[in-house]
């Protein structure tokens, strides 16, 4: 085992029993066997010291909460998606809201309106000429999610520029005062003393390489801190 | 998809899912039940303050029931439930970007802030569970607090939560590659944390 | 101790410079192929800002497309990005990034410092495409996260936020696959 790297990563698989398949567990010098029992008993202390399971004060109006938020943001879609009808989401939604456990009658005709929405939603996307992604031989995305709740994740994949299409609607714009600037760069694996590295070549308007950084890999380059600084 | 290490009743969490995704809420409160303290457990080593655990436990459940028509069952219930959990928990420190870890994340380097700022979770805000806490669990709580949160998922994942590898790069939807080198770095920094510890008592 | 600071400086920027030529030469290495045991494929990454009006080729009115660049990519997506955003007629590219992917390792791909990816590769997909765990970064914000499967030829618009008078559009494709 003459890469450091390697070594380490043995032995931190061989004290969580994760040794690679057809990996049969080495003779360890003295030194490795030290620190494989350094390994094994800090991740003995952490299993036994931190309990896996926190029980939430009073559990019961944990859940209570959690029900109720979702009853009214349930609510609170139907009133906007339909505001003829917004009398009776309402009530439904308001101190008559059923108890927490057990179904409510309030959704009883969930599914219905869930099933509606999603025939509304292919019609749509049918009207749009976007083919699904999955059946047109272009990018597939199994999922996209945006964290902040105001961005809405739109994919279609677009049979003419013949590319998959992700936009995130709702974003802020950024500010008109703001220089947004890009970079020419190009990286590529080199093997350095340490094992693989990467090289990043930064390039200048005219094609002249500027500058190289030379980083491990997965790592991004203080090259990046300075640009981003 | 790797399976998860534990075997939680898959099949009564399926008939359980499949009663959510119908609109069964009662359905939904008995997965509550019974995933709320590995939950919050998880959330409150990450986020390190009671409160800030108890709000953002629930908005994880919530989420979770919103996104219940998308699950497919490719990995457990509470897997995909847990990703939810970690997703919001991250998001949250992101934003927070919580005083007391060295660094946020290891690509971007933030300022050193001092460790030892006020925005720790005073131990009188913990909750009084009857558990009594050691003066060793203290420890290894203060140390671990001092890890950036990716740091500190891997290894409380790993470690606390006894997952595998290959869920650990599944749930934080990175390499094995990073989560073995977020591993060996936070585990380094433990035992280097600790030892510290043992010299100034 | 102004001198001391000057000297201090030369020393720091001839020391920049020995590391720089002795990097470059080792990039010179690898640079044909681009690729080493590890990597699994190349990545492209471009930063377009998308312009309502009139279509043009972008090198007449705009900033002239970098000709140390292949240019031959960024100008092949130019109609596909008029298709695909039909709002936007005008296309300049303001950055790009070529990068290995790698299966053990997270690969970032910064055509910009304000606008840049994260991406993990989740192994090789049928017909040569490559399955990816895909992050789009705004400054130190996730803002979105997908698992696009990219498939040779076929590039990944990403439509982002607007600015000035124009929307900010990622492209992301598979390198040395053209069609």
């Amino acid at each position: 085992m003459s890469d450091p790297n390697e070594n380490e990563e043995l032995l931190h698989r061989l004290a969580d029993g994760e040794l690679e398949q057809g990996v049969s567990a080495p003779e360890l010098d003295e030194v490795s066997q030290a620190e494989l029992r350094s390994i094994e008993a800090l991740s003995s202390m952490l299993k036994a010291e931190l309990p896996k399971k926190v029980e939430p004060q009073y559990p019961d109006f944990f859940n209570s909460q959690i029900i109720r938020r979702i009853e009214r943001d349930e609510a609170r879609e139907l009133h906007e998606a339909s505001p003829a009808s917004s009398g009776s989401a309402a009530e439904g939604s308001g101190s008559t809201a059923p108890a927490a456990a057990g179904p409510g009658g309030f959704f009883r005709w969930f599914p219905w309106a869930a099933a509606a929405t999603a025939c509304a939603v292919a019609a749509f996307l049918a009207l749009q000429g976007g083919g699904s992604a999955a059946h047109s031989g272009g990018a597939v995305i199994a999922s996209a999610y945006a964290p902040a709740s105001t961005v809405q994740v739109k994919t279609w994949y677009s049979e003419e520029a013949e590319a998959t299409v992700i936009d995130l609607v709702g974003l802020e714009a950024f500010p008109a005062d703001r220089e947004i600037s890009g970079q020419t760069l190009a990286s590529y694996p080199v093997e350095g003393l340490r094992g693989s590295r990467i090289a990043h070549q930064l390039s200048g308007p005219d094609g002249e390489i500027l500058m190289t950084l030379v980083a491990a890999p997965g790592e991004a380059p203080d090259f990046f801190g300075a640009l981003v600084n | 998809m790797s399976e998860p290490h534990e075997n939680t009743d898959s099949t009564e969490d399926a008939e359980l899912v499949t009663r959510c995704q119908g609109g069964d809420l009662g359905a939904y409160d008995e997965l509550v039940i019974r995933y709320r303290s590995r939950i919050h457990g998880m959330i409150l080593r990450m986020v390190r303050n009671d409160a800030d655990a108890w709000d953002l436990s629930q908005d994880a459940f919530v989420k979770a029931w919103k996104a219940l028509p998308k699950y497919e069952g490719r990995s457990s219930f509470y897997t995909w439930l847990y990703r939810i959990a970690h997703n919001v928990t991250y998001d949250w420190l992101r934003k927070r970007k919580i005083e007391g870890s060295v660094e946020f994340d290891e690509t971007f380097e933030r300022t050193s802030i001092d460790p030892d700022s006020k925005t720790s979770p005073r131990k009188a805000e913990q909750p009084d569970e009857g558990m009594e806490r050691s003066e060793l669990r203290d420890r290894l709580e203060t140390a671990i607090g001092k890890l950036s949160p990716d740091h500190r998922a891997v290894v409380l994942m790993k470690d606390v939560e006894g997952m595998r590898y290959q869920e650990i790069a599944d749930t934080l939807e990175c390499s094995l590659g990073t989560v073995m080198s977020r591993l060996h770095y936070a585990r380094k920094k433990l035992q280097a944390d600790l030892q510290n510890l043992d010299r100034t008592l | 101790m102004l001198r001391s600071s000057m000297l201090r400086l030369g020393a720091l920027a001839l020391a920049l410079a020995a590391v720089c030529v002795s990097s470059a030469a080792l990039a010179q290495e690898s640079s044909a192929a681009g690729t080493n045991k590890e990597s699994e494929g190349r990545i492209y990454g471009a930063l377009v800002l998308s312009k309502p009006g009139e279509a043009s080729n972008t090198s007449d009115d705009s900033e002239p497309v970098n000709p140390g660049t292949d240019a031959t990519t960024f100008e092949k997506m130019v109609p596909r990005l008029g298709k695909a955003f039909p709002a936007f007629q005008k296309f300049e590219l303001l950055g790009e990034h070529r990068q290995s992917l790698f299966k053990q390792y997270e690969t970032w791909v910064v055509p910009s410092r304000d606008l840049f990816l994260k991406i993990d590769s989740k192994g090789p997909a049928e017909g040569g495409g490559m399955k990816l765990h895909l992050q789009v970064w705004r400054d130190d914000e996730v803002i979105l996260k997908t698992d696009p499967v990219l498939m040779p030829g076929r590039p990944l618009f990403i439509g982002g936020p607007n600015w000035r008078d124009g929307k900010l559009v990622i492209v992301v494709a598979l390198e040395g696959a053209t069609k």
